[in-house]
């Protein structure tokens, strides 16, 4: 029972960092990043390849990287893309995310690597008689601790506050002075340190890496950011918080049922749009950008 | 209704109908199909498939191009179409003994191609239907969000649930198309059923919807009934794509019509340009034969003495970056979303753009 | 040399023009009015100006050195804010958030407290609100963030896009009477509005915008003569340019 809920908790932290990331680009630029996925795949990759330099090192390499490409992203296409609308952007960012399995497929090849980088994360810790897992422990504390970390740069810092009045009316924040390419930039930045930690806890957790390895938590966290509400970056946290309890629950009492978990996650994301479609927690002065 | 006052060049789009509009599209499919699938009889089964596709497109093209809203979901309707055309039409025997979970009544029932065609279009037009009512109340990222999650519930419910199919499985035995004639003929009526909306008084209105919401309720359009029309038959057109690759492949599985699929349909129509018909079969066929050339390269050609192989997943790699650079250089596809025309042939043009 | 020179300016919104021919000239420290009907184009005019709707063609010279083209936030950093219609105050933010934010566009940060400490002075209701959520505060108050949120930039040309919209007469008072003020401390001052007696009290000159053009340009003289105006405004007669 203990576990289930320790589980359950540690897949919300996860997917909630995940929906951060997705949401701070949002909150910016109204681009629903679906690419975010091969951010989180090639955290992972990195993970595995640094894997013999040590931790230290491999985290550095792996947290780094990540952040470049997710820049290299925002220079090289949707910088381009300024005046597009969301639904273009979206499906730019689907080309992007094919592109880049494609070319790790092409790099890494189509088939799992594997590799052990924080053998420490599993196993389980006994308290009497109860028996926990490590990895669920060491999650739920790491993505505490990114959310805390996040939520201090974006309430205490400039560059937070800045973020924060863009993703509400980029408009009126430019006459103010807030340079757009800057602050995006930057959450794009945020958006790859992110998409680097979900990496590691995924990658600790599976053991393997391929070209697909983000695409299924995206889709996800997507969700949740959705629901959480397009536009409001605790909203996105909650809200990927939610959907990846939710999962973790419905595996656990579907029992037999349990394949359908999606099918009623979805429905569900279905009727939060049909009766809200800024999402729960929206933010107020959320406008779909002309 | 208000709108019969206004003259009809003031709605923008394609507004007259004009022959070589239709009939050249239609000439250039017919030709392409016949001298490609003449090659050999692997690239007729290529063919074959592309027209498949190409239905796909077009289903997608009649609803973007008009609504200028972009489903991510319409594989699902795919789906639909191509299990229930499947299933329709597998020998009893076999479902039998595959797919031991079918609902009974499915398993007694075996027909024709062709009325199980029909059938899968209405169901696929049917489903259309029930979740455009809810669905096309949305509009911008949200109907795209919407729209997407619509498809993970297709793909979850038909990935695992085998009274209404094989499940994770593949169903196998689904009788084949004799010849590619078929396919060209379903293509054709496609062809001529889409050009024909978009031209129709419903299809200006719904387009005019997309440049000014607000000039087009004045007019007395009401956006959600007729976004709800041509979803539907958005719908049924995908069906009709979905079982028509059933009867190309000879068997249907839930992930033919999955992420894959929504990319490549969805990369064909706005490279090709989504505002037209020309550019629905433009974008098809430009795909379809860069993504041919590349997969010749990557099973290995020998130029003289030169040896080219390029590695698995350039093909992929090759068509999303099309996409990519399309949408940032010319967001309106190759034709420009502009109809085919003759160069030579002078016409009075109804509307710019 | 003037302030701002701006001729032959034209702009809008894709293949809509809504601003056919602008031009205004404004020397330092002046203060002037637009005013003209709904949808004549004043608020497209400042927005070209700003940087935040781009021009099609025409000529802006700020400080002498062309600006047409340029991004909204270098704009505000050359000395030119614009405090848009509906006063655009970021409504989840703090009030002291929202002045903080008015501190991007400072060439020299070194005076930031200083500014920040004149603008609140300007507008004293501010720092007894200062922790609170600007979506809280009054019309009347949300305004005066807006106008201060500018100020603390320090610019040398303020344009103000409305700023009566939705205020009761008594809060109007109010709000013009620190337009006053801040023109006395030596700042620039552009005012849009609607109600056309209300700026041309005050102002050194009115412009008078119809139709996406610039019309006639009014002296304080002229607002007290009600034929000229309302010719002026509304088309009526001839134009006096």
């Amino acid at each position: 029972m203990i576990q289930t809920i320790l589980d359950a908790l540690s897949y919300g932290g996860l997917y909630g960092l995940a929906a951060l990331g997705i949401g701070l680009v949002f909150g910016v630029m109204r681009l629903v990043n679906f690419a975010h996925g091969e951010l989180i795949a090639i955290g992972a990759y990195l993970f595995i390849i640094t894997v013999d330099l040590g931790l230290p090192i491999s985290i550095l390499i792996a947290v780094t990287g990540t952040a470049i490409l997710a820049l290299l992203m925002e220079l090289s296409v949707f910088k381009r893309l300024r005046l597009a609308g969301p639904s273009v952007l979206l499906i730019a960012s689907f080309g992007v995310s094919i592109f880049l399995q494609r070319l790790y497929e092409i790099i890494f090849g189509a088939l799992p690597l594997s590799g052990q980088i924080a053998p420490w994360m599993s196993g389980v810790i006994e308290f009497g008689n109860t028996t926990i897992t490590r990895g669920s422990i060491l999650t739920i504390v790491l993505a505490l601790a990114l959310l805390a970390g996040m939520r201090f740069l974006i309430e205490n810092t400039t560059l937070g506050l800045q973020i924060r009045a863009a993703s509400s009316d980029f408009q009126t924040a430019r006459l103010l002075g807030v340079r757009s390419n800057y602050v995006i930039g930057a959450a794009f930045v945020f958006s790859g340190v992110l998409a680097a930690a979900v990496a590691f806890v995924l990658v600790t957790q599976r053991g393997s890496v391929d070209p697909l390895f983000g695409v299924n938590i995206t889709i996800l966290a997507l969700v949740g950011t959705v629901i959480g509400g397009l536009g409001s970056l605790q909203g996105a946290a909650l809200g990927g918080f939610a959907v990846g309890m939710t999962i973790s629950l419905l595996n656990s009492f579907l029992g037999n049922y349990r394949v359908y978990t999606y099918t009623w996650l979805f429905i569900l994301v279905i009727i939060v749009l049909l009766i809200k479609p800024s999402g729960l927690i929206s933010n107020k002065a959320f406008k779909e950008r002309a | 209704m208000a709108s019969e006052f206004l003259p009809s060049r003031q709605l923008p789009g394609v507004t007259r109908f004009q022959w070589q509009q239709l009939l050249g599209p239609i000439i250039v499919v017919i030709a392409l199909t016949y001298l490609t699938s003449g090659v050999s009889a692997s690239f007729s089964y290529l063919t074959e498939g592309t027209l498949a596709l190409l239905v796909m497109v077009l289903g997608l093209q009649v609803f973007i191009g008009n609504s200028g809203v972009l489903p991510f979901g319409q594989a699902a309707f795919a789906m639909v179409g191509g299990f229930a055309s499947g299933l329709l039409t597998a020998p009893i025997k076999i479902k039998e003994n595959v797919l031991d979970g079918l609902w009974e009544p499915l398993k007694a029932v075996n027909m024709g191609i062709w009325p199980s065609l029909l059938i899968a279009v209405l169901v696929g037009a049917l489903f259309a239907f029930i979740t455009g009512l809810l669905l096309m109340r949305l509009s911008g990222l949200a109907a795209g969000i919407a729209t997407f999650a619509l498809l993970m519930v297709a793909d979850n419910v038909f990935f695992n649930w085998k009274l209404i199919g094989p499940g994770p499985q593949v169903m196998p035995q689904v009788p084949k198309f004799a010849f590619v004639d078929e396919s060209l003929a379903l293509t054709v009526i496609v062809i001529v059923v889409v050009y024909l909306l978009g031209i129709s008084r419903r299809g200006r209105l719904l387009r005019a919807t997309r440049e000014d919401a607000l000039a087009a309720r004045a007019l007395g359009a009401s956006v959600w009934h007729l976004r709800v029309l041509f979803f539907t038959i958005s719908g049924g057109i995908a069906a009709l794509s979905g079982a028509m690759y059933a009867h190309h492949a000879g068997a249907v599985t839930a992930r033919d019509f999955y992420l894959g699929f929504t990319f490549i349909t969805l990369a064909m129509l706005i490279i090709g340009g989504a505002t037209s018909l020309w550019g629905a079969v433009v974008g098809t066929i430009l795909v379809t034969a860069i993504g041919q050339v590349l997969l010749v390269l990557e099973g290995g050609v020998n130029f003289g003495s030169v040896e080219i192989t390029l590695p698995n997943g350039v093909r992929g790699l090759v068509i999303a970056a099309a996409l990519v650079v399309i949408l940032i250089w010319r967001p309106k596809g190759v034709t420009g979303g502009k109809e085919f025309k003759l160069p030579f042939l002078k016409t009075r043009s109804a509307a710019p753009g | 040399m003037s302030l701002l020179s701006v001729r032959d300016l034209q702009a809008g919104y894709g293949k809509v023009e809504v601003l056919f021919n602008g031009h205004i000239e404004v020397e330092p420290g002046e203060l002037v009015g637009i005013v003209g009907p709904n949808g004549a184009g004043k608020s497209t005019f400042l927005g070209a100006m700003a940087g935040s709707v781009k021009p099609s063609s025409g000529c802006i010279e700020f400080e002498g050195v062309s600006i047409r083209g340029k991004k909204p936030e270098d704009i505000v950093r050359l000395g030119l804010a614009l405090v848009p219609e509906g006063r655009a105050i970021f409504t989840d933010l703090t009030v002291n958030e929202n002045l903080l934010l008015g501190l991007t566009g400072r060439r020299d940060k070194s005076g930031s407290a200083k500014a920040l400490a004149e603008a609140t002075e300007l507008f004293p209701v501010l720092s007894t609100h200062r922790d609170q959520q600007a979506g809280l505060l009054s019309g009347g108050q949300q305004q005066q963030l807006a106008i201060a949120r500018a100020l603390v930039c320090e610019p040398k040309l303020l344009m103000l896009d409305e700023p009566s919209l939705g205020l009761s007469p008594t809060v109007i008072q109010d709000v013009f009477s620190v337009l006053n003020k801040i023109q006395e401390l030596g700042t620039a001052i552009i005012v849009v509005e609607q109600r056309a007696h209300l700026i041309m009290s005050i102002a050194s000159r009115t412009l008078v915008m119809r139709e996406g053009q610039v019309r006639a340009t009014l002296t304080r003289e002229d607002a007290k003569d009600e034929t000229k105006l309302a010719a002026a405004y509304f088309g009526t007669g001839s134009d006096s340019e």
